[in-house]
């Protein structure tokens, strides 16, 4: 099976999507492959398999919403309808991670900054080396990287989209002698309004929303929506369908029954969901492996102040990102979010809050170091659908954590910012360059820091030895045959890196690998 | 039978507000239009998209919060039915604590307040914040960009 090459950007064909609205009955479905999912891995796994002529029946929690339904003036709607709980998970651990999850057509790539990184060589070697995993070779995802990046129109920013934050956190790396890359971004002339976040308002963003999904629909797939998905069936060690339920999106009742028979499944719900649906369905690897080696990815916001107007709520989101310090784990960058956001980054209450946030809202830049993590939590299920993931900062990520916020500040000062907001319990604020060394003296415990996510990763790891990883090199569980993982959590390892090429590349992989081998499943 | 969507209880408004009025203080040239209507019904949207148990828990936790102020602060009264300074001093107790389970529950409530209040558009404009304007303004960039594209063809 070859992959086939999409014209990106179709009108989705809108009578295969079956929203809750349109389900008036418990209702029963066959089909060759059911997807739970329509995010990064989701949208490319039923897309291919979809081209390929397999009838494909895709599975999404959340809500089917385009670009005119996107609200640039209302976060709050944003955060309802197109974020997993209100865009509050939390991964509870020392210190707790908020943690920021698509949950609507498109998943995480409706709503992510579209940076589009290769996995880095470097950890391809070492999932080649030390996870067994032979057969994954840069040589062989070649072909479903230059794939998906063809499909998502993975390019440079153009000089229109170029705002001021980015081009001070380039300054800034310049004046240090650091390097700093301009970002690669799935996207069509992307013109900067700098509203990712919250669903792309210009349809520049080439999410999966714009892309797989249509195509998906154009090559006969159905996509379901508002359906969670309660259990993965087997039956004598096979993937044998799902069963799920509609859920009103307005008053969260469970309605109709929803039942798809088919030979294989494929599981792309994220690192979070999709462990915790298998351990629902008392699905288990041999050694128990599943929902352990939780990768956080963890995420440190500073803000930095200048003299100047910024306007960091204009121009692209993430223009560059500064490598300098990628082989220690280590990234950085700049992106806006709502003032809301940017409020309880600021540790100001009362009279002061509004009249800062007021002065300084036009002179503001938020950054984030980005931490490759090297510990690992774990996704634990509870009674009444409850999951709850956990995870503690070992010593070497939390060192690592304030090294991050103390290199920002630090890059900041050199552009020329008169004060730095830190997320560190005990030292907020600093106002010049003098004081980050005091950032690393602190005596600080990991609670002290506010730490978010935006990628999870790791918990349904792939391996060659069935007795340390749960997935075969193609996503395949080692002991349930026709049943497939395609999303982050099919990591061994962190990457460093933002995930979302590394899920599809993988995906059209496991989607190449079903189809040619299909006959084994029937 | 048709469910009703999730609703907050009067005591929990009652909080929610006099919280977001504690941590954010209005300056006299602001002034917003239905501010504790507006404020609590994205609450209780936000509120309504969580898992029903971190619900359940949430709401069990701010009517701790309400109720057992005494344990903080000199006062038998609800936090709500507190004197402004005696509402702060409790805040910044609470940001304080010696329990991390205080400590983190303040944050989260800190996060949902701090949210909603700033979603307001009478609070993004008094900030400076015009994302409707830029939005358009790029839009028609986008456009002209896309039928040069066009044009040149």
């Amino acid at each position: 099976m070859h992959l086939s090459s999409i014209a990106y950007r179709l009108s989705p064909i809108v009578s295969m999507i079956h929203q809750f609205k349109d389900i008036q009955n418990n209702t029963v479905v066959d089909c060759d492959v059911c997807v739970v999912g329509s995010g990064a891995g989701g949208a490319v796994v039923g897309k291919e398999l979809a081209a390929a002529g397999f009838k494909v029946v895709m599975i999404e929690e959340g809500g089917y919403f385009t670009t005119k339904d996107f609200r640039v003036d209302d976060t709050i709607w944003s955060t309802c309808n197109l974020y997993r709980d209100g865009g509050a998970t939390v991964i509870f651990g020392k210190p707790n991670i908020l943690l920021a999850e698509g949950r609507c057509v498109g998943g995480s790539t409706t709503i992510n900054g579209a940076m589009c990184w290769r996995t880095p060589e470097k950890v391809i070697k070492m999932w080649q080396e030390e996870k067994g995993l032979k057969e994954l070779s840069p040589q062989d995802l070649e072909p479903y990287f230059s794939s998906v990046e063809k499909a998502i129109n993975a390019t440079p920013i153009i000089p229109e989209a170029r705002n001021r934050d980015s081009e001070i956190l380039r300054l800034g790396a310049e004046r240090l002698g650091y390097k700093c890359q301009a970002n690669i971004r799935s996207q069509n002339k992307c013109t900067g309004a700098n509203m990712c976040i919250t669903g792309c308002p210009t349809n520049a963003k080439n999410s999966t929303l714009n892309t797989y999904i249509p195509s998906f629909l154009k090559h006969k797939g159905e996509l379901f929506t508002n359906c969670r998905v309660q259990k993965v069936r087997t039956k004598n060690g096979r993937a044998i369908g799902i069963d799920g339920v509609f859920v009103d999106p307005v008053t969260k009742e469970k309605k109709h029954k929803f039942t798809v028979h088919s030979k294989v499944v494929v599981v792309c719900g994220g690192a979070i969901q999709t462990p915790a649906l298998l351990k629902k369905s008392r699905i288990y690897d041999k050694k128990k492996l599943l929902g352990r080696n939780l990768l956080v990815h963890p995420n440190m916001k500073v803000l930095g102040v200048f003299d100047e107007e910024v306007k960091a709520w204009q121009g692209v989101n993430q223009g560059y990102q500064i490598t300098e310090f990628y082989d220690e784990g280590i990234l950085m960058g700049v992106n806006f979010t709502s003032p809301g956001v940017l409020a309880l980054a600021m540790p100001l209450e009362g009279n002061q809050l509004l009249k800062t946030l007021k002065e300084e809202f036009h002179s503001l830049i938020m950054g984030a170091a980005l931490i490759e993590d090297t510990g690992s939590g774990t996704v634990y299920t509870g009674p009444f659908d409850t999951v709850l993931p956990t995870y503690n900062l070992n010593t070497h990520d939390f060192k690592q954590c304030i090294r991050g916020a103390a290199l920002l500040a630090e890059v900041f000062f050199a552009a020329g910012a008169k004060k730095c907001y830190l997320p560190i319990s005990g030292m907020h604020e600093i106002k010049s360059v003098d004081e980050v060394p005091k950032i690393l003296e602190l005596k600080l415990k990991p609670r002290d820091l506010e730490l978010l996510t935006v990628h999870v990763m790791g918990t349904a790891q792939m391996g060659g030895d069935p007795a340390s990883s749960v997935l075969n090199a193609y996503g395949e569980f080692h002991n349930v045959k026709g049943l497939f993982v395609a999303d982050a959590s099919v990591f061994p390892s962190a990457i460093g890196v933002n995930p979302q090429i590394t899920i599809m590349a993988l995906a059209a992989r496991t989607a190449v690998h079903i189809g040619e081998n299909f006959n084994r499943f029937n | 039978m048709q469910g009703k969507p999730y609703k907050i209880s009067n005591r929990t408004k009652e909080v929610l507000i006099a919280v977001s009025r504690v941590l954010i203080k209005e300056p006299h040239d602001l002034e917003i239009q239905n501010r504790d209507e507006a404020y609590v019904e994205r609450c209780q949207a936000v509120l309504r998209e969580f898992p029903a148990l971190l619900r359940r828990l949430f709401a069990l936790g701010l009517y701790i919060f309400d109720r057992f102020g005494f344990f903080f602060v000199c006062s038998l009264k609800r936090f709500s039915h507190m004197k402004s300074e005696t509402q702060e001093k409790y805040i910044t107790k609470c940001v304080h604590s010696r329990l991390a389970s205080i400590r983190d529950f303040y944050t989260g409530l800190r996060g949902l307040v701090m949210i909603c209040y700033f979603s307001h558009p009478d609070v993004s404009k008094y900030i400076g914040y015009d994302p409707k304007g830029h939005v358009e303004e790029r839009k028609q960039l986008r456009k002209k960009l896309l039928n040069t594209i066009v044009d040149n063809r």
